[in-house]
Formats: C-alpha cells, sequence, structure tokens
C-alpha cells in the first residue's frame, strides 16, 4: 500500500513518543496527581497528550504495578490520585538511563554532519 | 451534563466488566473537572455546544472503550503465516477431494445429468468446515502459548536448520499436504 510522507511520518512520530510518554508520566507521578492535573502539567511542561490516550494508560501502568492510586476527597469531589510505586521508580531510573543511552548515541552520529552543514 | 452521561453509557458495555465503574467514575470526574475549568474561566455555564467539544475531544466512545483493553487477537502475527499458508493448502486439497468425489457419486447415480449441477454446487461448502476447524486450531494453539511459555523461538538455534540442497523443505511440504488430504477426506467422509 502507498504511503503518503505525512501519514508515514505520524507513524514513526506515535510509535517514538508512545516510550516516552511512559517515561514522562512516570517523571511527573513522581508527585501525586489525579488524570486531568496531570494532564495540565504534562501540557504546561510543552508535552501535550490526549485524555484518550493518558487516561488509559494510567490504568495499565497501575496494573503492572508501576503506580499506586487512591480515592480521595479534594474540593468536595472524589478523585483518583495516582503516584509512581518503587517498582515503577526502579523502572524510570533505568528506562532514563536507556533513553540518555540512546539520545547521546544518536547525537555522537549526527554531530559530524551537523559539523559540515555549518 | 446530560451529553457526558450519555458518553459513558455508550462507552459503559465495551469495557471490561470488573473495572467498568470504576474506569466510568474516573473517567466522568476528569471531563467534569475539565469542564468545571472551563466555566470558571469563561465566568459562566457551558454551553450545548462547548460541552459536545470537550466529550468529542477524548475519543469516539469505541475507540476510548478499546485503549482501557489489552489487545485482544485470535491468531498472532509470529503464527500467521503458517497458519495462512495450511489454510490455503487445506483449502485447495479439501476442494480437489470433494470435486473428485462429488463428480464420481453423481456419475455412478441412476441420473447423472440432473445429478451433477447439484453436486458441483455443493463443493465450495467444504470451505466452511476446513476454514472453522483450522483457524480453532490455531486459535487454540494461540491462547495455549499465551498461558504456557513456550520456548520454540528462543530455543532453537542456527545448526537445526535444514541444509541447503536438501529437499528438507518439499519433504515436509508433501508431508503436510498428504495429511491435509486425509484430513479433509475425513471431513468429507
Amino acid at each position: 500500500m502507498p504511503h503518503s510522507i505525512d501519514d508515514l511520518f505520524e507513524n514513526f512520530r506515535l510509535e517514538l513518543r508512545r516510550g516516552c510518554l511512559v517515561l514522562a508520566v512516570l517523571a511527573q507521578l513522581q508527585t501525586e496527581h489525579y488524570g486531568y492535573m496531570l494532564r495540565k502539567s504534562l501540557s504546561s511542561k510543552g508535552l501535550e497528550i490526549d485524555e484518550g490516550t493518558l487516561y488509559p494508560l494510567l490504568r495499565r501502568l497501575e496494573t503492572q504495578g508501576l503506580l499506586v492510586s487512591e480515592w480521595r476527597e479534594e474540593d468536595r469531589r472524589n478523585k483518583r490520585f495516582y503516584r509512581v510505586s518503587p517498582e515503577g521508580e526502579t523502572i524510570l531510573a533505568r528506562l532514563l538511563e536507556e533513553w540518555r543511552g540512546i539520545n547521546s548515541s544518536v547525537d555522537r552520529m549526527l554531530s559530524p554532519l551537523e559539523r559540515m552543514e555549518v | 451534563m446530560d451529553l457526558l452521561e450519555r458518553y459513558l453509557q455508550a462507552a459503559k458495555p465495551l469495557l471490561p466488566r470488573k473495572v467498568q465503574g470504576d474506569i466510568l467514575r474516573e473517567l466522568s470526574e476528569n471531563i467534569r473537572c475539565q469542564m468545571e475549568e472551563k466555566e470558571a474561566e469563561l465566568g459562566r455555564p457551558l454551553t450545548d455546544a462547548e460541552q459536545e467539544e470537550v466529550i468529542k475531544h477524548h475519543g469516539h466512545p469505541i475507540v476510548v472503550a478499546a485503549r482501557y483493553r489489552r489487545p485482544q487477537y485470535l491468531i498472532g502475527p509470529a503464527v500467521f503465516p503458517f497458519y495462512w499458508l495450511i489454510l490455503r493448502i487445506a483449502a485447495a486439497s479439501a476442494l480437489i477431494v470433494r470435486l473428485v468425489v462429488e463428480v464420481v457419486t453423481a456419475l455412478l447415480s441412476p441420473d447423472p445429468t440432473h445429478a451433477i449441477l447439484p453436486a458441483l454446487l455443493a463443493v465450495p461448502w467444504v470451505l466452511v468446515p476446513v476454514f472453522f476447524w483450522i483457524t480453532a486450531a490455531f486459535a487454540a494453539f494461540e491462547i495455549c502459548s499465551s498461558f504456557v511459555s513456550m520456548n520454540w523461538k528462543t530455543s532453537w538455534s542456527p545448526r537445526s536448520l535444514p541444509v541447503m540442497g536438501t529437499p528438507a523443505r518439499t519433504v515436509t511440504r508433501t508431508e503436510s499436504v498428504a495429511l491435509i488430504i486425509f484430513g479433509a477426506a475425513a471431513i468429507v467422509w
């Protein structure tokens, strides 16, 4: 099937983002948040994420034991607060190491090219 | 908030039953928070159109509900090419066997000219049980392999692959074709 360059880019972009979103969510949930507040705080740091992606992701990470959650009242409303679990902390540290490793490898590959362009 | 209730109601039957109440409560709370914040910003209640926009941004209920489930499939990508190969061989063999059987039976009947057309029309129906049983068998294999840790993907060695030039592949294919013809014959009878 022929793909337009935009479709291809979109597929690769989503693939690339998927893992990074887990990283971002684990990092941000080192302090406690409920769903909508988490979305806002991620977006205020420049990472936009759809509700339809974020809320199921929180559930999945909780099922996998990387997050813990509890229903609690805030502003006379019940909300489900999430926070990273000790297992989540471990995974976050290891993922960060991996992510930084990949970043610096790619940077090393690109830097000669960029020098040539300059 | 009528629109929100309808949205949640549409997603409900598609969610895993054990957690559906909990998921909907959380989803509803998150959407309400978002709407209230927007109301506070505007200093007035949201119009229907504005509510609709907030809800619409969350995605179609079917899509949203699907994201709360694990990916579901009957036959996984690792097994699918093998399934497809077997299915094609079995379908072709079953059609041939059934065709021969039907034609011979019709020719041997007292009135071959009247018997031949219904006999030919009956042939394609053999595909239904072939498709059903092969799919069922592969689906069963897929389900079992997700419960039992299957080590065939990791415990192989390049040394165990067929040697170049030996007819290993043709032999196995002939064997499987023979097996399937007998299987198909069994279905036909």
